[in-house]
């Protein structure tokens, strides 16, 4: 076995033990199917946004949105505020913070957010 | 006590003032101002008047019942036919005086309504009843055309640059006849005497002169070899004359001839028109009736047989028309005579067609009734009369003329099996009917309504055998075809009404649910959303939101910026992410959702728009009413259609929709 041939070998074991890491990594953060979701319990999900409510100006601050993947659906609350960038109707994003419920459902109350994904607004030329 | 205005009568009209809409408009120009329900007072008839109203169908099938003989008989056996065309006629006599004795068995029984579905229903049943009533259906239908083809080809003798559009003036008369029944021409009885007095007296006057010439040997015997003609068959030896397949031919013409009898029922359906006492007045208008045609119908048969008229391939002119010119003569009188007999026997023809438009409608009602046939059939129109029933038979017929290119030779094949159907299960249902009451000389009776039975259904039968290739089998195919269609209608409705019934005054006791939501379908924010806005508010549900479907999620943002400056309190605004485009789907999603609970009702107003101008809506899709269709498949949702009138500022709006 020539030298070359083992140098080789070592730079793709370190690679693999890297990628080991990270998904390792990944997987300590990863999202949970939503059908899972456990009322009061730190959970990280991801998911579409189905419909979000805009409160009129006279109302109290809110943006609520709700958040469907495959298994189910959870009401996301961002208390206060009354607008978002990004968060569209279809925006995927990750949500991550403790369950717990508004108004009767399933909810997560100011989680933390990643927009995953953010559908293209077009703007009309005019 | 203290009122703030005392109370005032109401006014006498309720306060609308809204224009009629152009639909409306153009059926009162075109058919007259409606008629009150209160008008459908009956118009009793005299004797003469109920002849002419109800026997134009049955008289007017002496003007083309020796010609369809003839044409059967003369190229089969060739002038062998002049000899055997008395008889046949005489034969088909005999059946028309037994249905005569029938009919004044039943006119008696029956003195409200005697028609053959009404006998058969009573007797046999409903199935029975639908079979009897389908074969009359098609037999009207067949009446029209065959009428109107007859009556057009009688006009083309005349003018016979006319008969290459024989197809257009046979639609025009079917037009013209369902446009005067429309407009409800059944109140004025007179104006059916002058049309069949007028062809009557042709008819004397042509028998009158035709038999006279022909006892002093004064008429001429017409030649066998003019172009046009149907081929002359070769005469056979008398002895053979009579094996099977000369009985078979005369079998054939005799059912050809058969349409001669039709129409004989007028009478017993509408014994109720006449003066009182009803059914005696109407029992002898029948046999007045059948004595008339016997007579006509015979006369012209031996005028035919001593003038050897032969029939021509085209159908025009036709045999009575050649009768006609041989008996008047080429003189001046001749000619004026010849005229009339041909007007006259146009407009008999015509109006024969009109007495299946008061009778189809009439029987596809009683159908319709018993819940056989569409519902719309009962209902009356503008003016009091059955106008789907008169618009259906009208397109039937109509198409009818144009697939046989308006030539009664090609329809009489598919006429009378109907009528014979029909005669055979009524008078079968007398026979019964005798039987189950014994009513005084209950007995004479049934030989009579028997020996019709037997008789129509002997006829039936050779007509449904002779003329079964020649396309009998259309008719021998559809009606039990129909039948079966009209049974599984039936089984339909029933099973709806059944439903509908079922625990009615449990399901009307049943506790309201508990919550109402209501979804404001918006679209973008106009005078349109904000009337369905106003409205929702007055409901006062558990809870309100507005709902738009984001298509297009600029407009999405756009109407979410404008609806957080609105000053509406509870009033949440929901963007409801559709990426496949389907609105309806994203509607229905979201109210079930909001049903979801099971104890909710939910109301999606739905803005529409109304326009002034038919075109108008041209310009908008239908989005509302797909919703709307679409949300109908859900328990506990509910539609209303809040409408924006265009064109109308002055509403009054207190939604303040800018901030």
């Amino acid at each position: 076995m020539s030298l070359l041939m083992r140098n080789r070998r070592a730079a793709a074991d370190l690679k693999n033990a890297r990628s080991a890491v990270e998904e390792a990594a990944v997987a300590l953060r990863a999202c949970v199917p939503i059908a899972s979701v456990v009322w009061r319990q730190p959970v990280r999900v991801q998911g579409r946004v189905r419909s979000m409510r805009v409160q009129p100006w006279a109302d109290v601050a809110s943006l609520e949105c709700t958040l469907v993947d495959e298994s189910g659906g959870i009401t996301v609350v961002f208390l206060g505020r009354r607008k978002i960038a990004g968060i569209h109707p279809g925006t995927v994003m990750c949500v991550e913070g403790v369950s717990g419920s508004h108004r009767g459902k399933l909810a997560m109350m100011n989680p933390v957010y990643e927009l995953i994904e953010t559908p293209h607004v077009e703007v009309p030329h005019h | 006590m203290v009122t703030s205005a005392p109370p005032r009568p109401i006014p006498p009209t309720p306060a609308l003032d809204l224009p009629e809409d152009r639909r409306y408009r153009m059926k009162r120009r075109f058919l007259g101002a409606p008629l009150h329900t209160a008008e459908l007072a009956h118009e009793r008839l005299g004797k003469p008047t109920a002849l002419a109203v109800f026997a134009s169908d049955n008289l007017s099938s002496s003007a083309y019942a020796t010609e369809e003989i003839l044409r059967v008989l003369v190229p089969a056996i060739g002038v062998a036919a002049f000899a055997l065309v008395v008889p046949i006629t005489v034969a088909l006599l005999i059946v028309l005086g037994f249905l005569i004795l029938s009919y004044r068995q039943t006119i008696k029984a029956y003195p409200t309504a005697g028609g053959a579905y009404i006998v058969t229903k009573d007797n046999f049943g409903l199935l029975p009843a639908q079979v009897a009533g389908v074969a009359l259906l098609t037999d009207y239908i067949l009446t029209v055309s065959v009428s109107v083809a007859a009556g057009t080809a009688a006009l083309t003798s005349v003018f016979s640059a006319l008969a290459p559009w024989a197809v257009p003036i046979s639609v025009a008369f079917i037009g013209v006849i369902a446009f005067g029944n429309l407009r409800g021409v059944k109140e004025s009885g007179k104006v059916f005497a002058v049309p069949t007095y007028y062809f009557l007296i042709n008819m004397v006057v042509l028998l009158t002169v035709g038999l006279f010439k022909l006892f002093l040997g004064h008429l001429p015997v017409e030649s066998l070899h003019q172009p046009g003609l149907v081929h002359v068959g070769h005469s056979a030896a008398d002895g053979a004359l009579f094996a099977g397949a000369g009985i078979y031919v005369v079998m054939h013409a005799f059912a050809s001839g058969g349409a001669a009898v039709t129409g004989v029922e007028a009478i017993s359906n509408g014994v109720p028109a006449f003066k009182v006492p009803e059914w005696k007045n109407a029992r002898e208008t029948l046999v007045v009736m059948g004595s008339l045609l016997g007579a006509m119908f015979l006369g012209l048969s031996m005028l035919a047989a001593h003038l050897h008229v032969t029939p021509f391939e085209a159908g025009t002119p036709t045999v009575i028309s050649q009768i006609g010119k041989l008996v008047y003569g080429r003189g001046a009188l001749g000619t004026l005579l010849y005229l009339g007999l041909q007007s006259g026997t146009v407009l008999i023809l015509v109006l024969a067609a009109n007495t299946s438009f008061a009778d189809f409608p009439r029987l596809a009602s009683f159908h319709a009734g018993d819940n056989f046939m569409p519902r719309q059939l009962t209902k009356r129109g503008h003016r009091l009369v059955f106008s789907n029933g008169i618009i259906s038979l009208a397109i039937a017929s109509a198409v009818l003329v144009v697939l046989t290119e308006a030539k009664v030779d090609r329809l009489i094949p598919l006429y009378a099996i109907g009528v014979f159907t029909s005669f055979t299960l009524s008078q079968g249902g007398m026979a019964k009917h005798h039987i189950t009451h014994k009513e005084d000389g209950w007995r004479t009776g049934l030989f009579v309504n028997g020996m019709g039975a037997l008789l129509s259904l002997v006829v039936d039968v050779i007509i449904a055998i002779t003329k079964f290739t020649h396309g009998a089998w259309v008719i021998v195919v559809l009606v039990p075809v129909m039948v079966a269609m009209l049974v599984r209608l039936n089984r339909q409705y029933e099973s709806e009404a059944h439903e509908l019934a079922a625990d009615a005054k449990l399901a009307a006791e049943a506790p309201v649910l508990r919550r109402h939501v209501v979804l404001v379908l918006v679209d973008s924010l106009d005078r349109a959303a904000a009337r369905a806005l106003q409205v929702a508010r007055t409901l006062h549900p558990d809870e309100l939101r507005a709902v738009h479907i984001a298509v297009d999620l600029y407009r999405a943002e756009l109407l979410a910026e404008e609806w957080r400056r609105l000053g509406l309190s509870r009033l949440p605004l929901e963007l409801v992410d559709c990426p496949d485009r389907r609105l309806a789907r994203s509607v229905l999603e979201v109210a079930a959702e909001a049903t979801a609970d099971g104890e909710t009702e939910v109301s999606v107003l739905v803005p529409r728009l109304e326009h002034r101008r038919a075109w108008h809506h041209l310009l908008h899709d239908r989005t509302g009413e797909t919703i709307a269709d679409a949300l109908g498949q859900l328990d506990h949702v509910n539609v209303t259609f809040v409408p924006y009138r265009l064109g109308s500022r002055k509403d009054n709006l207190d939604v303040s929709i800018d901030a």
